[in-house]
């Protein structure tokens, strides 16, 4: 009987200081009110502390292929009427030392010129602390390789030929004529006012494909595993075990359009 | 060892039926999901559902198992048993603390056994991402571990709630449950009031357990372990405290 009183009596006891802990100090979770895990992810480089730009020039002449390599940072490309070709990058660090080992590299290849971050001495540990942001300009008509990871490309008004390669990443196009091949993983892709052929590969994405009618119209192959496909084209859908397709044209059928996509969500909008 | 390993036996041959029902529903629940998937009635996304919905259950289930291990020896009278058996309150509760581990352990194994039965190909598009097999294999190691230790803790206040629920003669479901929140705060402020005792420790860098950077870079997570020591002593202190309550002075009768 006594431990049973002794065990009502420190209930009740505890319960008052429970009463005047929530009354008084509002149960305040920790004496320093922080959280005791402390979660963070990747430096914050929109203000980021140091920043360095290069601005390159080269005249189009023998390139035919422009192939730009990103990181965490935002890709801006647009096709121009010169025929120039002009890279302005710019990195971005939380510290001067890390910065100071940090350059984009200029690499020329037979008709190829490439732009991507090089670190140095120490490369690897100096590429993981640092973004690199581009704005590309491009002779309409030529041929360009981007990728990026973790961060976004914006493509406005481009001409050419456009082969891209995402992951995490979001990906805006809005007006492209010529040829793209998009390879896309856990990201959103999101192409407008597409007029010509295009090969779309992603997965765990949304991908949203805006069409252009032009001359010659499409070639619709698509084959979508694990996802789901809306369109308004109007071709022929065949739903099969875990996955959809579709084959059809609109047009002449002249220009293809190829999608595989494994679980995304893809939807095919025809302006027409 | 013998009689804790006879006392482990008892709770997980008391527990066997539910485990395998609720494997067994597991299993159901996936293979079912994947023909909808199959056949087209259900989007993909069903998948994930399938998948989530046992892990999510799981945690309640053990938590009401937890309190139902000790319940049944009152209901089904065993408990005078226990007692009068040579062997410590720590034993006992510990007994069933394992038990819940291997019950836990068992589940989850259905679970991960039945995704990739049903679904290999979400988990190899998802493998994909990652950067090794092994860094998979690593984490959802430490994942589980931790797991483990959250639910001993969890274990550790229901029996204690439960054991000096039958401390008193009246109203015990309320008096257990107002236990459990009580205890809970209790060690809560207790992690707040020794804090200033632990902070030389240094704080642990999860990015590198979880070896986070292999996954992406510029991740960094630390948890300041200053805090935790009060309350992971508090919780040590109670499994004592329920084990030697439960041992000399816990009410068969109640």
């Amino acid at each position: 009987m006594k431990i049973r009183r002794m065990t009502l009596a420190v209930l009740a006891l505890l319960t008052l200081l429970f009463v005047v802990d929530v009354r008084y100090f509002g149960g305040d979770q920790s004496s320093t009110g922080q959280p005791s895990i402390h979660f963070n992810i990747g430096p914050n480089f929109s203000d980021a502390a140091f920043e360095k730009k290069q601005t390159f020039i080269q005249s189009q002449d023998e390139f035919t292929t422009l192939a730009i390599k990103g990181q965490q940072g935002v890709i801006h490309l647009r096709s121009t009427d010169d025929d120039e070709i002009r890279v302005i990058s710019t990195i971005g660090a939380d510290s001067q030392d890390v910065l100071d080992r940090l350059d984009v590299r200029e690499s020329i290849s037979e008709s190829e010129l490439g732009y991507e971050l090089t670190g140095g001495k120490s490369e690897g540990q100096s590429l993981q602390e640092a973004e690199v942001s581009f704005v590309v300009e491009v002779p309409a008509g030529m041929e360009v390789s981007v990728e990026q990871h973790f961060g976004q490309v914006k493509i406005k008004s481009f001409v050419g030929f456009l082969n891209l390669e995402a992951s995490f990443s979001d990906v805006d196009v809005w007006g492209l004529e010529g040829t793209a091949t998009i390879q896309n993983r856990f990201g959103v892709v999101d192409l407008r006012q597409i007029a010509g052929p295009i090969t779309l590969h992603d997965s765990f994405s949304t991908s949203t494909i805006g069409l252009a009618a032009i001359d010659g119209g499409y070639d619709f192959d698509i084959e979508v595993t694990n996802g789901s496909l809306k369109h308004n084209a109007g071709f022929k859908v065949d739903i099969g075990e875990n996955r959809v397709g579709a084959r059809g044209q609109w047009g002449e059928g002249v220009h293809p359009v190829v999608i595989r996509s494994n679980f995304s969500t893809v939807t095919v909008n025809l302006d027409k | 060892m013998k009689r804790f390993l006879r006392l482990l036996r008892k709770d997980l041959q008391a527990s066997l039926l539910p485990m395998g029902f609720l494997s067994g529903i597991t299993l159901i629940l996936m293979f079912f999901t994947r023909f909808k998937i199959s056949t087209g009635g259900w989007p993909i996304e069903a998948a994930f559902a399938s998948i989530v919905m046992p892990l999510v259950f799981l945690p309640l289930w053990l938590l009401w198992q937890s309190f139902q291990t000790l319940r049944t020896e009152w209901r089904e009278d065993t408990v005078y048993t226990l007692l009068v058996l040579p062997v410590p309150g720590w034993q006992v509760m510990l007994a069933k603390l394992l038990a819940i581990w291997i019950e836990y352990t068992v589940l989850l194994g259905v679970t991960a056994i039945g995704t990739l039965l049903f679904f290999a190909p979400l988990v190899q598009e998802a493998m994909e991402i990652l950067p090794s097999v092994v860094w998979a294999l690593r984490n959802g190691l430490l994942l589980y571990l931790i797991g483990l230790a959250l639910l001993a803790s969890v274990v550790i206040f229901v029996q204690l709630a439960f054991v000096i629920s039958k401390m008193v003669g009246r109203v015990q479901g309320l008096v257990a449950i107002w236990t459990l929140i009580l205890s809970g705060w209790l060690v809560e402020k207790l992690g707040v009031l020794l804090e200033p005792l632990f902070r030389w420790m240094p704080k642990l860098p999860l990015h590198k357990l979880f070896r986070l950077d292999e996954l992406r870079q510029g991740i960094v997570a630390e948890w300041n372990l200053a805090p935790e020591m009060g309350t992971w002593l508090g919780i040590l202190a109670i499994l004592v405290l329920t084990s030697y309550l439960f041992e000399h002075y816990v009410e068969v009768n109640g």
